[in-house]
């Protein structure tokens, strides 16, 4: 200790030059964790997990009082939805049924029928505001590797950025970092998914490069398309609340409103397989 | 031994406390930046160099569960250690203005950096907007909660010391 206070400036320099090498080694995408990050996520992760249980058991027993009357009409009307989602039910299953027969015909490969999915709970959230990220309680020894799709209750929420043994980081789709290549579902017309820190605060999120002449408005469904490199096609995102043309001309942007609520999020689950990698279709075609 | 100890859990605690139970106090969509509030105290109650030493580690566990790279926090916690740890010979550490102050000071200057690295290069040159929505109110929430941090941070201080100075007097003949 005395010899840095006689050295201060040798101590500063040193300090931020082992901050420099570590932000230019680490700055390049799918940089293998490290033993810290391993160690630390022994001693964080049982801690974070606990504390959330903890608020999260408080925060439900507060909500339980508030929401008493709003729970009963609620539930009158999910009632009344559960009576007409049956019948629609019984006639999706119908064509469900018509399909799978027309499919057999034209011998398409439905490799994406049954997506096989990992459940997984949301132990703490990025402390800074200007990201959106999260971390869940399951990692590499449950069989999870970067760039998977994480779903909420409704729809894709977001990837999977990095994986240690014990916990993930998910980057959610309002993230600026987090971009999703999708499509609308009526209309078929493409764009790219784009996380905006300005749209961020209203969990909304943007979709660029739609082609000027798209017919995409307002309240249509988009999805995730085959184009992108990791998520299975035809996931859910959300619901187009308006179309705005570029300044360019050649192309305009939609906001989204994203299916799943990404705020209060508590439970996800995670397709355990990538789709769209060259070497992953290799493996699922033998 | 003690004070590092304590200083690791002490790092360790604010960092699950930020991540997990501050996000149900968010108002207007931020949380306080209680990690800088200890880094400053640290600085202003030990000086320029345990003060960096402490916002290093201190910005090396967020970086490490919350960035995308490491290092950026760590700098960020290195420096701001180190500056506010120069006023230490000067100042009485019981008089609460100072601390306030750097933190206001040190809250600005950390949102700005983030701004300025993670957005302002990817075009967002919308600044003033940035500044309305997100630094300022952290600024403000960070502030508020300045006085009660640093107090807390200073009554850790006193026992730590005081346990010190009693090994010292055991081990030492005066």
């Amino acid at each position: 200790m005395e010899f840095l206070k006689k050295h201060k400036r040798l101590f500063l320099s040193l300090g931020m030059a082992v901050c420099l090498t570590a932000i230019i080694f680490t700055a390049s995408p799918g940089a293998t964790p490290t033993f810290v990050e391993n160690a630390l996520g022994y001693v964080i992760v049982p801690l974070q997990r606990g504390v959330s249980d903890v608020t999260g058991w408080i925060g439900g027993k507060f909500s339980t009082f508030a929401e008493m009357d709003g729970l009963r009409e609620e539930n009158r009307l999910l009632r009344e939805q559960n009576s007409l989602l049956k019948i629609d039910n019984e006639r999706l299953l119908y064509a469900e049924a018509e399909n799978k027969r027309l499919t057999e015909l034209l011998e398409i490969d439905q490799t994406y029928a049954a997506l096989p999915k990992v459940g997984a709970r949301v132990i703490g959230k990025d402390p800074t505001d200007w990201y959106n990220s999260y971390n869940i309680d399951k990692g590499s020894s449950e069989g999870l590797t970067p760039n998977m799709a994480v779903l909420g209750e409704a729809g894709l929420i977001g990837l999977v950025r990095e994986v240690y043994p014990t916990y993930s980081k998910v980057v959610s789709i309002i993230d600026d970092r987090c971009a999703v290549a999708v499509m609308c579902e009526r209309t078929g017309d493409w764009g790219q998914l784009f996380g905006d820190i300005d749209l961020m605060p209203q969990g909304l999120c943007r979709m660029d490069y739609i082609e000027s002449d798209a017919q995409i408005m307002a309240g249509d469904e988009i999805v995730t398309s085959a184009l992108s490199s990791y998520c299975p096609p035809g996931i859910l995102v959300g619901t187009v609340l308006s179309v705005e043309p570029d300044g360019n001309g050649l192309t305009k942007h939609a906001i989204i409103e994203p299916a799943s609520r990404i705020d209060r999020v508590e439970v996800v689950q995670v397709v355990n397989q990538l789709f769209g990698d060259e070497e992953e279709i290799e493996t699922t075609g033998e | 031994m003690l004070r590092v100890v304590c200083m690791s859990l002490l790092i360790l605690i604010n960092f699950v406390l930020q991540s997990t139970l501050f996000q149900s106090f968010a108002i207007l969509g931020v949380i306080p930046d209680t990690a800088l509030i200890l880094i400053v105290s640290a600085g202003i109650l030990r000086g320029d160099i345990e003060g960096a030493i402490f916002g290093f580690f201190a910005g090396l566990v967020h970086d490490l569960f919350g960035g995308y790279y490491i290092g950026l926090y760590a700098m960020l916690g290195f420096l701001t250690g180190y500056v506010s740890g120069k006023p230490f010979r000067d100042f009485f550490h019981d008089n609460y203005f100072l601390p306030f102050f750097m933190v206001v000071a040190a809250a600005a200057a950390h949102q700005f950096l983030f701004y300025c690295c993670g957005f302002l290069f990817t075009g967002k040159i919308d600044m003033l907007y940035y500044v309305r929505s997100i630094i300022l109110p952290k600024t403000n929430y960070t502030a508020s909660l300045a006085i009660p941090v640093y107090s807390l941070m200073h009554a850790i201080n006193a026992r730590i010391e005081r346990y010190e100075r009693s090994r010292r007097s055991l081990f030492k003949p005066t």
